[in-house]
């Protein structure tokens, strides 16, 4: 059972991961060959991630609804979200006919479109989308709570992300650039807009910088982790 | 002096309630108003726009649009602004998503294309799927698919998003990898910037720029200053700075007005609970 569950997918770790290192040096039409073989194969892998994902879901959720644990009525949600969903696009299909032209009947002048939903889209369109951007733009409610309780000057590098926090909502919104009129450098510039950009080319890149570097590291060594049997968290059981 | 502390705590942990109701205020009236303002362009904006306008006719150019509806408000009409500067160019445009749930606003957003480019004397039959765009959909597998695009285009898209096969599309002629395109810009609520500067343009050698949310500006600079992206469009503001340029004004530049209210309201507010924070800091001693 070791060999299955431990041996093996250490060896195919370690096999793959330095054929795909050597290969990134090595320019030739098999070593370009092989990447094209293994993306395919990896795409078809990823693809059944997805099958796995949505057995996941509905399991989760099938667990909460038999044990009717405290709302379950959004699991019947997801249930009559997903099969609606699901059997509309199977049924009717998930793809439009290209919307129609509306033209004036006095000039012939295009003056608008009408399009003809299929149920899988107009559910996509008239009830998915709109979800997804209200749960998205209910940010800017909580944001500007949060600013006003937690963005307090209370010692100098509180101060410093305040002001400078100022100056870029200022400097990236029109309004900014109409109250503060101020023209540096021979009139050249204005100055709200150029400070805002030469923080975020400065101050903020260089930390943003140093993040990436340790990234990079990161996932160098967690790599190499992987290919040498190392970490092997990846393949379950957490050891 | 007790009331005035107590009048003073109340300000300072005033009912989020009230600061949302302002927000909608703040949101709401400027759009019903209708007032804008002019944008100022920034200089990561006007290159990407520079590159383009300096493409010859008939280039290629593939605007991947990593986003799902979540991201819609903000990119949307970056996506928009894009299409139509390149159709006013007369270039041929590519989309894809890394999203699952992005194809779909793809395609609304070249069927839009194809409705408002309709009688325009650079396109006499209209905007044709296959030949002036194609939607290749949603492409499997996230930096996967850069790699495959990288070395065959033909075989990491076999079919476009109505399921046409793309090895006989007119469009398709003498593109066969990215390399071959002459412009690539991503278009993400994501993390997809990285994957296609990794795997993409230090692999395939393409020009790319990009364009985001603007929560995630400040994370790409890095990429500009490298000279690995050489243009960033950043959030609603950067979609509006797109839309003046091309002429086309739409949805974000409408927007601006709202967005320059909410972020005056929200530097108002942080100036009054700091005041009051002081007051009642300097009371309490």
């Amino acid at each position: 059972m070791q060999l299955v569950k431990r041996h093996i997918p250490i060896a195919v770790a370690f096999v793959m991961g330095v054929l795909m290192f050597l290969q990134f040096y090595i320019p030739s039409r098999t070593s370009s060959n092989f990447l094209e073989d293994v993306t395919q194969w990896d795409r078809i892998i990823a693809g059944f991630a997805l099958l796995l994902g949505i057995y996941s879901l509905l399991n989760h959720h099938y667990h909460k609804l038999r044990r009717k644990v405290p709302g379950w009525g959004f699991s019947v949600v997801v249930y009559v979200g997903f099969f609606s969903m699901l059997i509309s696009g199977l049924a009717w299909g998930i793809i439009n006919r290209p919307p129609e032209p509306v033209l004036d009947p006095a000039t012939g002048a295009v003056i608008g479109s009408m399009e003809i939903y299929l149920p899988f889209m107009w559910m996509y369109q008239y009830l998915f989308v709109p979800m997804q951007a209200t749960m998205f733009s209910i940010l800017a409610f909580y944001i500007a709570s949060a600013a006003y309780r937690a963005f307090r000057a209370r010692n100098k590098e509180a101060t410093v992300l305040l002001l400078t926090a100022i100056i870029v909502m200022l400097g990236r919104v029109p309004l900014g650039a109409l109250l503060l009129k101020v023209y540096p450098f021979g009139g050249q510039v204005e100055l709200l807009p150029w400070l805002t950009e030469w923080i975020l080319n400065n101050p903020s890149m260089a930390a943003q910088r140093g993040i990436m570097i340790g990234i990079g590291l990161g996932a160098i060594s967690t790599s190499l982790r992987i290919i040498f049997g190392i970490e092997r968290t990846y393949m379950g059981g957490g050891d | 002096m007790p009331e005035k502390l107590n009048w003073m705590e109340y300000i300072t942990q005033l009912d989020r309630r009230w600061i949302f109701i302002a927000v909608a205020v703040f949101v709401i009236i400027p759009i019903i108003l209708g007032t804008s303002f002019p944008v100022n362009i920034s200089p990561s904006v006007q290159s990407s726009y520079d590159f383009i306008d300096k493409l010859p006719p008939n280039s290629t150019v593939m605007i991947v649009c990593d986003y799902d509806p979540a991201s819609e408000a903000e990119l949307y009409p970056m996506t928009l602004a894009l299409y139509r500067h390149c159709f006013d160019k007369g270039h041929r445009v590519m989309s894809l998503t890394l999203w699952p749930n992005g194809a779909a606003l793809i395609e609304t957003a070249f069927d839009t294309m194809k409705v408002e480019y309709k009688g325009n004397p650079l396109y006499p039959d209209g905007l044709k799927s296959g030949v002036n765009y194609v939607n290749f959909g949603y492409g499997v597998g996230g930096a996967l698919v850069i790699i495959a695009a990288g070395q065959d285009m033909k075989t990491a898209f076999t079919t476009d998003y109505r399921g046409n096969s793309t090895g006989s599309m007119a469009i398709m002629e003498g593109v066969s990898s990215l390399a071959d395109l002459d412009y690539v810009i991503d278009l993400a609520a994501g993390s997809t910037i990285d994957w296609w500067v990794a795997y993409g343009v230090q692999r395939y050698h393409f020009t790319m720029g990009a364009g985001c949310t603007a929560v995630s500006a400040t994370q790409y600079y890095p990429y500009l200053n490298t000279g690995q992206i050489n243009g960033l469009i950043g959030g609603l503001k950067g979609a509006a700075e797109y839309e003046q340029l091309a002429g086309h004004p739409g949805r974000a530049l409408a927007g601006m007005t709202a967005q320059s209210s909410v972020h005056a309201l929200i530097i108002v507010l942080v100036i009054i609970s700091n005041i009051f924070y002081f007051l009642t800091r300097k009371k309490g001693r």
